[in-house]
């Protein structure tokens, strides 16, 4: 008889719980900012053009091989880094081991790598699955300060 | 007129398309109210508050391809959801909504409701049967189970109520109601309650369909419209054991200042709580935990009720 | 006899009087793992296992890693909890290079190593539960894990696999912003556990499904060699937090919880007070941590040849790596001795004699983590 009471009273306890305030969100319509991006969140990588020494250090720690080497064509920098995003495991070990002082290679917060979802309209942000430097390499303090001398060499 | 009262009595009030709205409103219910105990939201989207989500989900079930095993025999096959869904909406012509709001009234009403209603089992072991396979099988069978432990004190605690008021028919039973007659009849209240949770195979007694050991019981192998049909027979079974609750035991369309029918819909409600509540709290048990259950307990207590009502009918 | 790894061509059918089902892969309740039950009418006779559907090779990818590479390939051995396999490979490869982390660091790893136990717990806790067909205890449980996956992704960047501890320390520094996170993660369990304890702990039909089932001896312990919460609920007092302490467990204070009768209830509670004992770790840790030292100590790029052996408590047993080193700049083989897989022989002794429907309690009590069983 007590085993009836005490299953009536765990399901007056569960229904009860029905008024206590809920703990899922609307998204994305009425709070479309509820979903905070954090600093360290590993998403799509940003090379940077202008601060990239071509070290060949990313391509060493990369312990899945989605880093490539491009040549420039340049003297220095030699080569720049491109990543495959499909085989990419966003681990964060290349960002670790660069060398320059703010990184020419690190991870972004963004999570939309192939597509912007927005409602029901899909944008495509990229063409193809990899990421490729971004910025000007004339601005390159490596490439300004090869220019300079042979420009005082062609000048004499 | 009484083609054309009859007519759309059957097809639309409480006929077909009535019937098909309990299905739609049941799902949507049971999705949103068990979503609150859960803490979480519940359909949402499609339509104002989710109304319509079971309407998407019903019609695309419907459009899902009818897969029939290789060695099922193909015409039973397909048969037999039919035929379990006919057998429910017979019984659903029974219930009274208001004094006037009703399909078949006769002096027989109780007995007939709980006759049909035990063919039911009978059905879903040979939907089990026809699949010819292994976990439909074992499905079919353990519905026997439930038919041999549930069934009994469904019929005591049902008759008992027919023995105090000295009728079968529903729509005198509500007139005759009273709180006198709600008191006496309590023990056979909570009686009746666990025996529907037995019979339609409502959470903790949903052992023929335990997703987690027989992948779906006997309705593993029914896609598409099959599916459709036989999931329907089984919201309608429990909407029909709800309403003959609300009829024999809480006073049906009795109520002060609103209409008939109204004060219906509120203590089916009730009793529709009651069945999401247990389901949200409440473990499945055992098969032969159910059979110690109810003969054990419940048979004895249904035996000593109607003792008791003699008793005291004798005052 | 292992008869499973043929091909079959034909489907599996009865054998004399006895129906053979397969419990299968395509299964709601499995999880990617086969299991062959003989069926006499609803009495199982005899059971068994199949593994190996989710098979990566980690073993034999390690080879081609470097010492500090390696984390992509060990934390992925479990998706549930992969700190503590995390943990236990930076203690493994500091043995191997004689290198010492400061008191700071390794108090900040048991602060880490407990978060995964209890958000590994949670989890397990809810499927016992779900394996009878209730939802409700999975949703609550849910609703307090996602605050400790709230300070893993603040401080980490993943909530899973978060790749956080390396050899000879910590891969990023915590800020205060972290350590807030974690004080409110505990504020709310400590808000809703006895809310949960109250509905779920003693609810009677759980009791009546779960007592006296699925009973393991305590000769089979020791026969079969199991481990974690299943050894530690047939009366065997075996924890390597305190037997072997290792990252300075010894200065911390808790209980080691030991059950007598070894049925799935005793397993069921064991993992339900782990989860308060997890709490008082980490209080503990967060008050006393010292100041001093940095948070990554420099490991040399190529580490002289020897062998290393070192064992970590993880969530469903003590998981232990053997290492070997040939001076190279990665290892030269590693064997992983997995929990699950230790555990889940134990369902061939004790399923027969029970029905069909307790092979769903008791698989579901064993606290199977799919990843760990095939690595």
């Amino acid at each position: 008889m007590d085993l009836a009471f005490k299953i009536l009273e765990k399901i007056t306890l569960v229904a009860l719980r029905a008024l206590k305030p809920k703990d899922t969100e609307y998204f994305p319509e009425k709070n479309p900012e509820v979903r905070k991006k954090t600093e360290r969140f590993r998403g799509r990588h940003f090379i940077n053009a202008e601060t990239c020494i071509g070290c060949y250090a990313c391509e060493r720690a990369c312990p899945i091989g989605a880093i490539i080497m491009v040549p420039t064509g340049l003297k220095r920098p030699r080569a720049m880094p491109v990543v495959n995003l499909g085989r990419c495991c966003y681990c964060g070990l290349c960002e670790d081991s660069c060398p320059t002082k703010e990184k020419s290679i690190y991870l972004t917060e963004d999570y939309d790598i192939l597509v912007k979802d927005v409602g029901i309209n899909l944008t495509p942000l990229i063409d193809d699955l990899w990421a490729k430097p971004v910025g000007d390499i004339t601005k390159n303090p490596l490439v300004v300060k090869d220019l300079k001398k042979q420009q005082q060499k062609e000048g004499k | 007129m009484e083609w054309a009262q009859i007519l759309f009595k059957a097809l639309v009030f409480p006929g077909v398309i009535f019937l098909l709205l309990v299905i739609f409103a049941t799902f949507y219910l049971e999705r949103k109210l068990v979503a609150d105990m859960h803490g979480r939201t519940g359909p949402y989207y499609v339509g104002p508050y989710g109304i319509l989500q079971t309407v998407a989900d019903i019609f695309k079930i419907l459009q899902k391809e009818v897969i029939i095993h290789r060695e099922a025999d193909k015409v039973l096959f397909l048969v037999v959801p039919a035929f379990a869904f006919l057998m429910v909406s017979l019984v659903a012509a029974f219930i009274p909504y208001d004094k006037n709001l009703w399909i078949v009234s006769t002096p027989y009403d109780l007995i007939i409701s709980l006759a049909l209603l035990t063919s039911l089992p009978a059905i879903f072991l040979f939907a089990g049967w026809v699949s010819k396979s292994k976990y439909p099988f074992i499905g079919g069978i353990r519905v026997i189970n439930q038919l041999i432990s549930g069934e009994i004190p469904l019929w005591l605690a049902g008759l008992s109520v027919a023995l105090w008021y000295g009728t079968f028919n529903y729509v005198e039973i509500v007139e005759r109601f009273d709180l006198i007659g709600f008191l006496v009849n309590l023990i056979g209240f909570v009686i009746f309650l666990v025996a529907i949770l037995i019979v339609a195979d409502r959470p903790p007694f949903d052992i023929p369909e335990a997703e987690q050991e027989i992948v779906y019981g006997f309705l593993t192998e029914y896609t598409g419209l099959g599916y459709l049909l036989l999931a329907g027979a089984k919201f309608l079974e429990v909407f029909v054991l709800a309403a003959m609750t609300v009829t024999l035991f809480l006073g049906g369309f009795k109520g002060p200042f609103l209409p008939g029918w109204v004060w219906f819909f509120i203590k089916l409600f009730f009793v529709y709580y009651l069945a999401f509540a247990i389901r949200a709290s409440t473990p499945r048990i055992r098969l032969d935990q159910l059979i110690k259950l109810t003969w054990k307990v419940l048979v004895p207590l249904a035996l000593l009720n109607i003792v008791l009502i003699i008793l005291l009918k004798g005052f | 006899m292992y008869k499973g790894a043929q091909i079959i061509t034909e489907p599996v059918g009865k054998e004399g009087d006895l129906m053979i089902l397969n419990w299968g892969v395509q299964h709601p309740a499995s999880g990617p793992m086969r299991i062959k039950v003989w069926l006499d009418g609803e009495t199982i006779v005899k059971v068994e296992n199949d593994p190996g559907y989710v098979t990566r090779n980690l073993e034999k990818l390690l080879e081609y890693r470097t010492w500090e590479s390696a984390i992509v390939n060990v934390e992925r051995i479990c998706f549930i909890d992969d700190l503590g396999t995390l943990l236990n490979w930076a203690l493994a490869v500091e043995k191997l290079a004689e290198i010492e982390v400061p008191k700071k660091v390794q108090y900040f790893r048991v602060i880490l190593a407990e978060v995964g136990r209890i958000v590994s717990h949670l989890i397990g806790v809810g499927s016992m539960f779900g394996a009878l067909g209730v939802a409700t205890p999975m949703m609550w449980v849910l609703a307090i894990r996602e605050y400790y996956l709230d300070f893993l992704e603040h401080y980490s960047g993943y909530r899973i696999s978060t790749a956080s501890i390396v050899p000879g320390g910590l891969k990023a520094e915590p800020t205060k912003e972290d350590f807030e996170l974690l004080k409110k993660a505990i504020e709310e369990t400590k808000k809703r556990w006895p809310e949960y304890k109250e509905v779920f702990k003693d609810n009677p039909t759980l009791v009546e499904r779960y007592k006296g089932v699925g009973v393991i001896p305590k000769k089979l312990v020791y026969e079969l060699g199991l481990r974690g919460p299943v050894a530690r609920a047939s009366g065997v007092d075996y924890d390597v937090r305190t037997r072997y302490p290792y990252s300075s467990y010894e200065d911390f204070d808790f209980n080691v919880i030991v059950k007598e009768e070894g049925d799935a209830y005793a397993r069921f509670l064991v993992v339900l007070e782990e989860i308060e004992e997890s709490v008082k770790i980490i209080e503990q840790a967060l008050e006393g941590m010292p100041t001093e030292g940095k948070w990554k100590v420099r490991v040399p790029k190529k580490i002289k040849a020897g062998e290393s052996y070192s064992a970590v408590e993880w969530s469903r047993g003590s998981m232990e790596y053997h290492v070997i080193s040939d001076g190279g700049t990665g290892p030269y083989r590693v064997k992983i001795s997995a929990p699950s897989f230790m555990n889940i022989w134990a369902l061939e002794r004790i399923a027969p004699g029970h029905k069909l429907a307790d092979l769903a309690a008791i698989f579901a009590s064993l606290y199977i983590c799919h990843g760990d069983l095939d690595r």
